[in-house]
């Protein structure tokens, strides 16, 4: 019954999103009238019935009315793969870009926020039109290619993606992970001084750090969240799979960086390094009491945006682990 | 099209008709049936609902009343083919 699934899951990632449910549950309903009888672990017979209903994207293609859709669903798979790759491309290259341009000393430093916004603004134009560039490209691969790689006769139901088991623990992922905590930790305990932000003023090079003092409370929290995510990751790659325990630690952990964020959105850190403070890096006295008149109130605008976007997606990730932990327990419990 | 609507003037569910038409010697493939009568929904020719007999659910399939119309319709198409066929064959 195992192909019974792969073949519903792998029909369902072809339909468009309205018609999914539905058709999925009644595929379900008569593939069992099909196997009825049949033992459990009886797959010849499950490949017979597979068989006579079809690949998968055949199956999907009949649901779906002819030639009213773009992309159908033979390539629809690797159209959702390509868009998922570009845009993690995109992303990755514009915070690159972002970063590059605030390290590169220029007059920066009073338009920063200004940057930040042009930054996202140009990652969205950016992904509208590779939107567009790849539709046009799969939607010309539909017309010329889409309908006649399906060859029903030599389709063998045994070659279905096997179905992702969400107990597994994905360990590469996970060394990444920790690798990344480590770095991290490094760099916010022992080299805090090493991220600054360069800039010039009348000319002159300025470095400033980034974390200020206004930043100590704040650090507690984050060491606690990145030292605890690194011992759960432990766990997690010495054990192999999710269990209900470890997914109570997990939603624990993940608490902490909420409470992070809530902290941060709630406090004023910025504010809390005066102009002396800046003073003391050696940017002069005046410099320093316009930088806290007409900069700050707008780095705190666009980071407080930042909080409170990053505090509702923690927020929003807490509530999925409890779902994923309630189901857990369900599941333990039956 | 001629052949679902006529057995469905009584509710069956997809596999049940499939195999009502087998016995009858209109053997359809599940791949051609099963969306084809979510079409015949669709246009109205059909109407179908979910029912739950012991722990398995399943949608039984009906025709509506544009539907009986349709078969009413299609009927009389299809004999005068079948009339006009007969014809040209027995004249050979």
């Amino acid at each position: 019954m195992d192909l019974i699934e792969r073949y519903l899951k792998d029909v369902e990632r072809r339909l468009p999103g309205k018609l999914r449910a539905d058709v999925t549950r009644e595929l379900r309903s008569l593939l069992e009238d099909a196997c009825e009888g049949a033992d459990r672990n009886d797959e010849s017979r499950a490949v017979a019935v597979l068989r006579e209903f079809g690949p998968p994207a055949q199956m999907a293609a009949s649901y779906i009315p002819t030639r009213q859709y773009l992309i159908g669903p033979e390539l629809y798979p690797a159209f959702m793969r390509t868009m998922k790759i570009c845009l993690t491309v995109i992303a990755v290259l514009t915070l690159v870009g972002l970063v590059f341009d605030t390290r590169t000393p220029s007059d920066l430093f009073v338009n920063i926020g200004a940057d930040i916004l042009l930054g996202f603004s140009d990652f969205w134009s950016t992904c509208i039109s590779l939107l567009g560039t790849v539709v046009i490209i799969f939607a010309v691969f539909e017309r010329f290619a889409g309908e006649k790689t399906d060859a029903a006769d030599d389709w063998d139901p045994r070659s279905l993606p096997a179905l992702e088991d969400p107990d597994v623990v994905d360990k590469s992922g996970e060394i990444i992970g920790m690798a990344f905590v480590c770095f991290a930790l490094l760099m916010l305990n022992v080299f805090p001084h090493t991220m600054c932000l360069h800039f010039t003023v009348s000319g002159d090079a300025q470095v400033l750090p980034l974390l200020g003092p206004g930043w100590q409370p704040y650090l507690v929290w984050l060491n606690s969240y990145l030292g605890l995510g690194f011992l759960l990751a432990l766990l997690l790659v010495r054990r192999g799979r999710w269990n209900t325990t470890l997914r109570v630690l997990d939603l624990l952990v993940h608490l902490v960086i909420v409470g992070f964020f809530y902290r941060l959105v709630a406090g004023r850190p910025i504010q809390e390094c005066g102009p002396e403070w800046l003073s003391e890096h050696g940017i002069a006295v005046d410099t320093a009491e316009h930088f806290f008149e007409s900069v700050v109130p707008l780095i705190e605008f666009w980071l407080q945006i930042g909080l409170v976007i990053a505090l509702i997606a923690t927020v929003v990730g807490a509530v999925r682990k409890t779902i994923v932990l309630f189901r857990a327990f369900t599941k333990a419990a039956g | 099209m001629l052949a679902i609507l006529s057995q469905l003037g009584m509710e069956h569910y997809g596999y049940s008709l499939r195999e009502r038409l087998a016995a009858q010697g209109l053997a359809i493939k599940e791949g051609t049936l099963y969306p084809l009568l979510r079409r015949l929904e669709a246009q109205g020719l059909l109407t179908s609902r979910w029912e739950t007999a012991g722990n398995r659910p399943r949608r039984y399939y009906r025709v509506s009343a544009a539907g009986k119309k349709a078969l009413a319709a299609m009927t009389v198409e299809w004999r005068d083919l079948a009339q006009v066929m007969d014809r040209l064959l027995e004249s050979d």
